[in-house]
């Protein structure tokens, strides 16, 4: 897992990254929530390590905004609400360096998404350990995105939707060939050569090659067995390759 | 007590579809349902909650059969199973519909925590991969243009048997056989269909009817092979008579 410590990261890419940006380096954060005494304590909980140091306690999004223009920010960690996709966007705006986590109730929400897809870089709930929380800053501040289970249960599925359609573009683009080009193909898919293709549609040998020359072009690859492939992988035939 | 989950497994080599079964089977609250040897669909068997899909070993038969399972169970919920590392290869596993990975170093016990964990819709994630779908989704979602809502003059059920048979990939000939009318009477159809839908192109109809819904969606596989109809299968490529 990660280490919160010193640099004691086994990958040589974080490893650089970390010591570049200096091991006395804290991260710089900024905490949002309405209730006071949570974000103290959370604060006084963060800055312990001395891997953190707190810039900022305030009540709301607005306010977090606000500070980003008098010092350096790292990550703001803010509590969700209704402008929350908003800030995040905002954020962006203004100082693209810093990162947003977001910490609300319950993970069953739409505007979730909305929010990462927006750009946030996290999102918990408080139901999660400080421990969770601690680690999830550390790989945010690394590049990482971090959700909970059922919040990357629901964008797998809005993944898997916008896949369904590129999908079924892809496999209606057996269109852009000839029914006699794509019978052909089908055929080579089979491992028969052009003279058992030509003998089997009472083509002439000749007429063959230009139709397989013609479906090489069309579909920007440059051999027999390339074809077959794209076409097997876009679902236009069956593969029978490996059967 | 609650119901168990059924589970198929999905997997090209026998040996390891018996051994995955065998040792689920051990486990409780879980009842392997299916082992399909390949993506042909069987008829009348159990709907399955999880289906496991070998992804060890060749990646893209792997993802062809990702997208068959969903269209075979598509209420279930399916896992990638064995993959090398958290890199690209699952976000295109999460795109084809897997709401779940588990790597090739896991073992029975992570495997069914995986499943328990899928089937409670959550996604075990790492923070690597949530940033991944979230790109992947970025990047579709720019590409994708809505269907056009145009409004079309209604097509004649002749017309729409005509339309089918040209997504099934028949020239006027083979059309006029199947239809029982002459070529020029086919011609004609093709013509009035153009006007209808507004195109000029035999190929543009036949996507825009797609948008618009007014063909059944090509089923996953081959849809070169359902030109020959006699599968009995349901959709526009056996519009025509039965062989």
């Amino acid at each position: 897992m990660i280490d919160t410590g010193e640099c004691t990261i086994a990958n040589p890419f974080s490893g650089r990254d970390t010591a570049s940006r200096g091991e006395r380096e804290a991260l710089r954060l900024v905490i949002a929530d309405r209730h006071q005494l949570f974000r103290d304590c959370l604060a006084a909980f963060l800055a312990e390590g001395q891997r953190f140091e707190v810039v900022g306690k305030v009540s709301n999004g607005r306010e977090a905004l606000d500070r980003l223009g008098e010092t350096r920010v790292d990550i703001l960690l803010v509590a969700l609400e209704d402008g929350s996709c908003g800030l995040v966007r905002e954020v962006e705006a203004r100082s693209p360096s810093s990162k947003v986590v977001l910490l609300g109730r319950d993970d069953s929400e739409e505007r979730v998404l909305d929010c990462l897809q927006a750009g946030a870089c996290g999102y918990l709930v408080r139901d999660q350990s400080l421990a969770d929380l601690r680690s999830a800053i550390e790989a945010v501040s690394q590049g990482d995105t971090v959700c909970t289970p059922r919040i990357a249960h629901s964008l797998c599925a809005r993944l898997a939707r916008l896949g369904r359609e590129r999908r079924r573009r892809a496999r209606l683009d057996y269109l852009t060939l000839t029914p006699r080009e794509l019978e052909i193909l089908s055929l080579i898919s089979e491992s028969l050569s052009n003279q058992e293709i030509a003998r089997r549609l009472f083509l002439s040998v000749h007429t063959v090659k230009n139709h397989v020359h013609k479906t090489l072009e069309t579909l920007g690859v440059n051999s027999r067995w390339a074809a077959v492939r794209h076409a097997v992988e876009r679902g236009w035939i069956q593969d029978r390759r490996r059967r | 007590m609650q119901p168990s989950i059924r589970v198929a497994v999905v997997s090209e080599e026998r040996m390891f579809r018996e051994a995955l079964a065998a040792s689920l089977s051990g486990y409780e609250g879980l009842e392997v349902t299916a082992l399909p040897g390949d993506g042909i669909s069987v008829e009348g068997e159990e709907p399955s909650d999880i289906v496991l899909i070998d992804a060890a070993s060749d990646f893209q038969v792997a993802l062809l059969r990702t997208w068959e399972a969903r269209e075979r169970w598509p209420e279930a919920k399916l896992i990638a199973l064995g993959l090398d590392r958290e890199d690209d290869s699952v976000v295109d596993f999460i795109e084809a519909g897997a709401q779940g990975y588990v790597l090739k170093g896991a073992s029975p016990d992570g495997l069914v925590e995986v499943i328990r964990s899928v089937h409670q819709g959550r996604t075990p994630c790492s923070p690597g991969v949530v940033a991944s779908v979230l790109a992947r989704i970025a990047a579709l979602s720019g590409m994708r243009p809505d269907p056009p809502q145009r409004k079309v003059e209604p097509l004649t059920l002749r017309e729409r048997e005509v339309l089918a048979l040209l997504a099934a990939g028949l020239g006027n000939k083979e059309v006029g056989r199947r239809l029982r009318i002459t070529v020029q009477t086919v011609k004609n159809h093709v013509h009035r269909i153009l006007e209808k839908l507004q195109v000029h192109r035999r190929r543009e109809a036949v996507r825009i009817a797609y948008d618009l819904g007014l063909l059944a969606e090509p089923r996953e596989t081959a849809v070169w092979e359902r030109r020959a109809g006699g599968q009995g299968a349901a959709g526009p490529f056996d519009g025509g008579e039965k062989a």
